[in-house]
């Protein structure tokens, strides 16, 4: 079964090109994926991110129950967070294999939301509750039954959430770059969330919302001009920082350090794919990164990767052309040789070896507004 | 709905041909650039290239995916349109006119007999409709 979000039928109400996607009809453009992709670097735009899962982890006892269990499942230190912060991380399971890569919300006192990847819903959701079974934890993982999930993004992203929410009489608490914060609605029986995260490089917000609210947001959103965009825009965007998608650039196949994370595995704590992870990271070939085409040619996934010799070093996970650069840019999972910056290596488009250059880092300084 | 002009034939792969005496311009349909979305990149045939029906004429990319388009009759290339190389945009903007792709001199112009006139087009989209 097909499956849609709350903002369903707003969508058709814009006539929005529909694809399925990890289950759900979602959006993959309105008018145009480089107006809206444009909108999101220059102004702003709004994404129903609705597929994806806002876990809540709690425990009624004690602070630290949920956190040592967060710490088992997770490869990043989730006790270096403090209140109100919110991390990038991935569950790792015993193999030493990506479950998912995550964000964590550290809300309060014995209590944290993770947002899920829509496609590994179910997947995290028992690889959790296993964990949790198996070590005899009391504590809680639920989902709300129904929620709006939205996010704004671009450099004009606070000023039209601020009037929005106004309309609302709800205030936009002050949270910059990977903060979050509860926002204070009339629904007491529903924890409206708000971080100042995103997957596009620039300034911007991920509310969790109850539907009403959800969908009325929505709709001053698109009332104040802010561009209702689609998951093609988002793919260029995130591609664009070189930030993974699971599926594509991250498999549980891999470890964190073969899919390019590896920077997030702690080197102290231990968790359940630890020792796994140790024996996997000397055996590891390829990793993932992204790179640039040199001159002409668009990458796409699966296109085969050469080193100068014509020896087969990888494989494009990613691709798409830039608009920021004008050039097809993409990410590979290549042999660890050639994951250094500025190697050159060559992407097979068509019979044609066409040259590239390995990028460790994106070029794009974004409009994300961190804490002085 | 798409636009079908009435005085172009077509193919099931959603080109388009105007037959002017012993030689045919080529372009995408409507259905096709909004399909394909925002176009990046066109890789023109080489002038001069004998091409047979059913083989890739060239590659377009958009934003979305990379896709070919078909020779509708053999015969040799003539002329490119130069103009999309620099500019692939037009295509989306402008795909029955501004938006051509080549020129094709015909080798055997029965073979242009097979191909579909605007009403059976116009038809053949609507069976594509969900």
């Amino acid at each position: 079964m097909i499956l849609r979000t709350s903002l369903f039928e707003y969508h058709q109400k814009l006539n929005a090109k529909m694809i399925d996607f990890a289950g759900y009809k979602m959006p993959v453009f309105y008018k145009s994926i480089k107006d809206e992709y444009f909108a999101v670097r220059n102004k702003c735009g709004i994404f129903d991110i609705s597929h994806m899962a806002p876990f809540f982890i709690e425990s009624d006892k004690s602070h630290e129950e949920v956190l040592s269990f967060l710490e088992m499942v997770t490869c990043r230190k989730v006790a270096a967070l403090k209140k109100n912060q919110v991390q990038y991380n991935a569950f790792i399971n015993e193999d030493g294999g990506i479950v998912d890569d995550i964000t964590i919300f550290y809300l309060e006192e014995k209590k944290y939301l993770v947002i899920v990847n829509a496609s590994n819903k179910e997947k995290a959701f028992n690889f959790l509750n296993s964990v949790k079974n198996k070590n005899n934890l009391d504590i809680n993982i639920y989902l709300p039954e129904n929620f709006v999930l939205l996010a704004l993004q671009g450099p004009e992203s606070h000023k039209a959430l601020k009037n929005a929410l106004k309309k609302e009489n709800i205030n936009l608490p002050e949270i910059f770059y990977y903060e979050c914060d509860f926002l204070q609605i009339d629904e007491k029986n529903f924890d409206a969330i708000i971080s100042r995260t995103g997957y596009t490089g620039e300034d911007g917000y991920e509310i969790l919302l109850p539907v009403g609210l959800g969908q009325k947001i929505w709709e001053y959103l698109i009332n104040e001009e802010v561009t209702p965009s689609g998951l093609g825009a988002r793919d260029l965007l995130r591609l664009e920082m070189y930030y993974p998608l699971y599926g594509n650039d991250l498999k549980e196949e891999w470890t964190p350090f073969e899919g390019g994370i590896g920077w997030i595995v702690d080197k102290e704590k231990d968790f359940l794919g630890r020792q796994s992870l140790e024996k996997r990271k000397i055996s590891a070939k390829n990793t993932v990164k992204g790179f640039i085409m040199k001159n002409d040619g668009i990458p796409r996934a699966g296109y085969e990767v050469y080193d100068k010799n014509k020896n087969l070093i990888g494989k494009v996970t990613s691709g798409a052309f830039s608009f920021l650069l004008n050039k097809g840019i993409g990410m590979a999972s290549i042999e660890k040789l050639f994951a250094k910056d500025k190697t050159e290596i060559f992407i097979k488009i068509r019979d044609e070896f066409k040259p590239a250059e390995v990028y460790v880092k994106s070029t794009h300084k974004g409009s994300i507004c961190r804490r002085e | 709905m798409s636009e079908v002009k009435s005085e172009l034939k077509y193919t099931k792969d959603h080109e388009w041909i105007k037959a002017e005496g012993n030689t045919i311009i080529v372009g995408i349909t409507d259905y096709a650039q909004e399909n394909l979305g925002d176009i990046v990149f066109v890789e023109l045939p080489s002038r001069e290239a004998k091409v047979n029906k059913g083989n890739s004429l060239c590659t377009i990319e958009s934003v979305k995916a990379v896709s070919d388009v078909y020779v509708p009759a053999s015969g040799t290339i003539i002329k490119t349109n130069e103009e999309i190389e620099t500019d692939p945009a037009i295509i989306n903007k402008e795909p029955y006119t501004g938006g051509w792709l080549a020129v094709i001199e015909l080798s055997d112009s029965s073979e242009l007999n097979s191909l579909m006139s605007a009403d059976e087009y116009t038809e053949y989209l609507k069976t594509l409709e969900d």
